[in-house]
């Protein structure tokens, strides 16, 4: 048994030194050490002479040896199916194979972004109609007929008396979840709004904005300068300072205007920012009183934030594009641009 | 509004740096769009000297310049090669020594250097007052008086004007700082917060106005006490009318007003100084010497200012004498009753307009003046006849003449002030901070709230009549914030957050998963206009169209009843770039006039998810060539997503939509998903686009609604191995490919699961009128392996049921 046990230690050597690099050497391996007479099975024929007392540790060592032989035939045996045509005379500089890439509008891009960081803040999506009644997108949102604030506006009217008009804002979706909505709501609302402007390299008749709503009990001021703060960094970096200051929105009082650093020069002063070293980003401010009211909400117990932001002012500041024309006109070369912004 | 750095410090007790006054008005909501260095003339005749000719020769090689040496205090003479006729020696004139920076009236600044002229050396300039901005002549060279000091800078002589102008860009609720004394009072209110003393404006109403003689008294009478709150007027008798005085039409330059003569200059003066209007009237055509504020008849000529005729509606408040009317009260003066250069006596009025009354008027005749913007935001109804007191003796400075009548001033009901409540509770509710009750007072009363109680509670201000848009604790609110800064809010370090409900969960997440999709395969998204041209859809029903009523122009009149136009013209737009190769889809909407139904809306907007195909799916390359664009490539990526929604097994429909001119709709269950067609060549025709184009119109409100109602449970995946199995035939042409499938699954073979069709030919060997057909069929049992025999007997039952239902010839 002593001299078994030394053959089957000069076999593991063998096999440890045994250079496998063809399917031909892995064929002569394998047949000498697992074909049907090969060395394993040759080894497990030795066993019926092995005394009953050491059949059990012969048994072991019979056992790890197979393991050996066939870990090193599993290790090469790949070989076998391998393309035996040489490597050479190949061109692996040759162009591979050319996917098409597609891309997402960048106004999709931005919106989907702004999207994104509300609803980490638990803000969830509500849309309405782009053809809005007065009521809607005027007369519940402090703005009755008169009221100066119409002035700020051009408006599309599409039917007079009833008036129907193209709203001019998202705002006119947030009157109607809170006309129809139980209390809380946390709301971002995106869309496309028009403006009957004539058409130029800063003014579109048709843009985007989101615009997001909180009403519930003891919602401040300071809530609304914490999700817009983290929306900015969020959206623009870290280092972006933000200032808010005051405004006037029929639907807001008080309201603000924020602005942040300057996307381009960083608060240095150059053309984007006509040299204050600020950009505006939105505006924002709490519920007014009025409009709590018209849409059915006790404005003593209820407060809330109103913010809104244009996407294509957001998307302005991120890319410096500076005519709004583009985004309508759909070139796959300004659209390609994007082909990489996630 | 643009308000002037040093007009502003007339009212301010301190003078504040011009940078951080403008942070200070931005930061109280007066927010500096611009703050820039006005000049007066330009460059302010920096680097000019006063210099003396002391000979002036021909020179040698022209006739029209002489050679002068001018003295310019330095001791040191300057050889100038002048051009001007008029030059002589022993006159003082102006120079521009070499280094100095001109600046003409008209073309750019220039700066001197020594030049050769005619092969004479010249140091400098003597100037003409169009060369250095002072004027427009260029008939000569500027000869200053004999007794000024040769070397005296020329800016110390003229003085030009120079200021800091800040462009506010004034929100219309802050009418109450529509001038410089209401910015002043905005700013004293900042400064006594944050400078912890109390600031107050320097007002320019010092003086009362005493008559001088009694000479021309004017009645005045208000008839319409609505639309006319207040009315104050006095006469001036024997102004003469010249130029204002230079520092007042420098002032109004300074801040664009052109000036005119002095009593409009004062009146303008007034108006930015204190926000109020004032109106002068030539007193001598001022018939029987009444006023009389009232409405005229409906349709009343009336010849305004402009010298057009205008029809007076029965609304329009007017100024009256005794016969007819003089002016468009607020909004516009009349062309025969205002002040001109013969004018000696003049009537001045002072007044409060009903907002809503002068806004209607205003609109009504097309008059945005300064003055109607004024009124209809509001005035300040308790400063009427101060600023005429003040406005008074102005023109008596300046103009001359007598005041001569007692100031008139009727206010037939006084209205009280408001007075607004504010609990501090409420405000650190809606700010979100703590002011303590004694800065919040503070606050109010330095700007011009009357505290009249106060409690721990609370405190109740009455409202300056300045400040007309404030009603509410929550105005309070935001002027206590304004002032104390929305910077020194702080945020808080945790986030309060009551999340809300989505109402439609999965329509954003779907939208963008098929997106991705489309972006994978290729597909380029777009966004079009979907206000567009009502030429491209003569084909659509006129009743349905929403068409703007004050459209931009001709080709924007109309919300698009249909994706397909919008998105041809992104196609024709890169087409006519060299761009032949492509795939665009656009999410957007349509829309069209629903059938009125009671408590609906009576438009229908609908969604749609569109695709544009046109040339080959990328470009050839080597080693592949790229799929052509057709009917089947739209078929399969609409397929696809459409599956990508879980609507599989769709019927088709030929149909019929304007501008494609074969098209077939797609359903799910009876209910229309999508459209595919290939564009008619008279649609494309009009976009000049010459190839093939296909388009894909997914309904996405049906698709959401059906993806809704979709669940996904788990089915076991079965244990027994599927089975393939091909079949090719011979078909007549006019046996549709569905009609294969139909005829497939018609043979109830419960354990066929899918019908492939992997090949399909004509050949002349088969016959004309007929193709061949491969099918290839899996055949799957749940609980068992299939026997050869079984797959046998199946492909038998289906052999037969070709044959007999299509008359197949199967092939061998």
């Amino acid at each position: 048994m002593e001299q078994v046990l030394q053959q089957i230690e000069t076999y593991k050597k063998e096999i440890d030194q045994w250079v496998i690099d063809s399917p031909e050497n892995l064929e002569t391996y394998r047949i000498r050490f697992l074909g049907t007479k090969g060395i394993v099975k040759g080894l497990f024929g030795e066993m019926k002479q092995i005394p009953v007392e050491n059949k059990k540790a012969f048994g072991q060592v019979l056992n790890d040896f197979k393991q050996v032989a066939e870990a090193k035939y599993e290790q090469f045996k790949g070989l076998a199916d391998a393309e035996t045509a040489p490597s050479k005379g190949i061109d692996y500089t040759l162009p591979g194979n050319a996917f098409s890439l597609g891309t997402r509008h960048p106004l999709s891009l931005v919106r989907n972004r702004i999207i994104s960081i509300y609803q980490r803040l638990g803000f969830s999506v509500a849309e309405g109609p782009e053809i809005e009644d007065d009521w809607h997108n005027f007369s519940a949102l402090n703005m009755p007929e008169n009221h100066p604030a119409r002035d700020m506006q051009d408006t599309f009217y599409v039917h007079t008396n009833p008036d129907w008009v193209l709203r001019t804002h998202t705002s006119s979706v947030q009157a109607r979840v809170m006309e129809s909505t139980p209390l809380p709501i946390r709301i971002i609302c995106p869309g496309r709004v028009y403006r009957n402007e004539t058409v130029s390299a800063r003014a579109n008749c048709f843009f985007h904005q989101v615009e997001g709503l909180y009403v519930d009990e003891n919602v401040s001021f300071a809530d609304l300068k914490q999700t817009l703060y983290f929306f900015v960094k969020e959206m623009f970096g870290e280092g972006t300072k933000v200032r808010f200051r005051p405004s006037y929105f029929p639907f807001t009082e008080p309201s603000a205007e924020m602005d942040i650093s300057c996307t381009v020069c960083g608060g240095k002063g150059c053309s984007l920012c006509k040299h204050t070293g600020w950009v505006e980003i939105l505006g924002c401010g709490m519920v007014h009183p009025h409009l709590l009211e018209n849409l059915g909400i006790d404005s003593k117990k209820h407060t809330g934030f109103a913010f809104g932001m244009g996407v294509e002012r957001i998307s302005q500041l991120k890319y410096v594009v500076n005519d709004l024309r583009l985004y309508a006109q759909n070139d796959l070369r300004f659209l390609q641009q994007f082909t990489s912004e996630v | 509004m643009t308000i002037s750095y040093h007009w502003l410090n007339d009212y301010l007790p301190l003078t504040l740096d011009p940078e951080k006054l403008s942070k200070i008005l931005t930061s109280i909501g007066l927010e500096v769009e611009t703050l820039h260095f006005y000049e007066e003339v330009p460059g302010s005749l920096k680097g000019l000297v006063v210099g003396e000719v002391l000979d002036a020769i021909p020179h040698p090689n022209a006739d029209k310049l002489r050679l002068t040496q001018v003295d310019v205090g330095n001791g040191h003479p300057l050889k100038i090669v002048c051009g001007a006729p008029n030059v002589a020696k022993g006159q003082k004139v102006i120079v521009a020594t070499v280094g100095t920076t001109i600046h003409p009236s008209q073309g750019d600044p220039l700066t001197m250097k020594v030049a050769k002229i005619r092969g004479e050396e010249s140091h400098g300039m003597i100037c003409a007052e169009d060369e250095i901005g002072l004027g427009s002549s260029h008939a000569g060279i500027l000869i200053l008086p004999a007794d000024i000091k040769t070397g005296t800078p020329v800016a110390d002589i003229f003085q030009p004007y120079t200021d800091w102008i800040y462009e506010i860009g004034l929100t219309p609720n802050r009418m109450d700082a529509m001038s410089h004394l209401g910015v002043a009072r905005d700013v004293c209110a900042w400064l006594t917060h944050h400078e912890g003393q109390p600031f107050t404006v320097k007002s320019p109403f010092t003086k009362t106005v005493k008559p001088d003689n009694h000479n021309l008294p004017i009645s005045v009478q208000i008839e319409n006490t609505q639309a006319c709150g207040r009315y104050a007027g006095i006469s001036l008798s024997g102004v003469s009318i010249a130029e204002s005085p230079r520092w007042m039409q420098a002032r109004l330059k300074a801040i664009g007003v052109r000036p005119i003569n002095n009593i409009v200059d004062i009146t303008n003066y007034i108006l930015h100084e204190t926000g109020q209007p004032l109106h002068a009237f030539d007193a001598e055509k001022i018939g029987g010497k009444q006023v009389i504020v009232k409405n005229l008849a409906e349709g009343t000529p009336f010849l305004t200012l402009d010298g057009k005729e205008r029809k007076l509606s029965a609304d329009d408040l007017m100024i009256c004498d005794a016969d007819k009317g003089m002016c468009i009260a607020g909004v516009f003066g009349g062309q025969d009753s205002g002040v001109s250069d013969q004018t000696k006596d003049i009537f001045l009025e002072s007044a409060w307009f009903e907002p809503t009354s002068i806004r209607k008027t205003s609109v009504r005749h097309g008059l945005r003046t300064d003055a109607a913007v004024r009124f209809e935001k509001g005035v300040d109804i308790s400063g009427t006849a101060q600023v005429l007191e003040r406005a008074a003796l102005l023109i008596k400075e300046t103009a001359g003449g007598s005041i001569s009548s007692d100031l008139i001033d009727l206010y037939p009901h006084p209205e009280s002030k408001k007075e607004v409540t504010l609990t501090f509770a409420y405000l650190t509710k809606l700010s979100g901070k703590n002011y303590q009750p004694s800065t919040v007072r503070h606050i109010l009363e330095a700007l011009g709230f009357v505290t009249l109680q106060e409690s721990v509670d609370d405190i109740c201000v009455a409202v300056p009549y300045s400040k007309p848009d404030i009603s509410l604790p929550a105005d309070l609110v935001e002027e206590v914030m304004r002032i104390d800064g929305l910077d020194n809010v702080e945020i808080p370090t945790n986030i309060h957050i009551t999340p809300s409900i989505e109402a439609n969960k999965s329509a954003y997440a779907l939208k963008e998963k098929l997106a991705s999709y489309l972006v994978g395969l290729g597909f380029h998204e777009i966004m079009t206009n979907s206000i567009s041209n009502s030429l491209f859809f003569e084909a659509y029903d006129e009743t349905q169209k929403v068409r703007l009523l004050n459209n931009l122009s001709a080709e924007l009149d109309v919300l698009r009843p249909s994706m397909l136009e919008t998105g041809l013209e992104a196609l024709a737009y890169n087409l006519n770039r060299q761009q032949s190769n492509l795939r665009l889809f656009e999410y957007g909407k349509t829309y069209r006039h629903a059938t009125q139904e009671k408590g609906l809306t009576p438009y229908d907007e609908r969604e749609h998810l569109c695709l544009y195909l046109t040339g080959k799916a990328g470009a050839d390359s080597w080693h592949q060539k790229a799929a052509e664009l057709d009917f089947y490539y739209a078929k399969g990526v609409t397929e696809a997503l459409l599956a990508l929604c879980g609507l599989r097994e769709l019927t088709q429909q030929p149909a019929e939509t304007p501008g494609l001119a074969t098209q077939e709709t797609y359903f799910f269950k009876k209910e229309a998903v999508a459209r595919i067609g290939q564009v008619d060549k008279k649609t494309a025709g009009r976009f000049d686009i010459k190839q093939n184009v296909y388009f894909v119109d997914i309904e996405w409100q049906a698709v959401l609604k059906l993806y809704s109602k979709q669940a996904i449970l788990y089915k076991e995946v079965s244990r027994f191995p599927a089975v393939q199995r091909d079949l090719a035939m011979v078909v007549d042409e006019a046996i549709p490919y569905a009609k294969m499938e139909e005829v497939a699954f018609g043979s109830r073979l419960k354990k066929l699961k899918t019908v492939a069709l992997f090949d399909l030919f004509r050949s002349d060997k088969i016959g004309a009128g007929k193709k061949s057909v491969a099918l290839s069929f899996t055949f799957q049992d749940e609980e068992k392996t299939m026997t050869d025999k079984d797959i046998d007997q199946m492909m038998q039952q289906l052999i037969k049921a070709f044959e007999s239902q299509t008359g197949a010839e199967i092939r061998k």
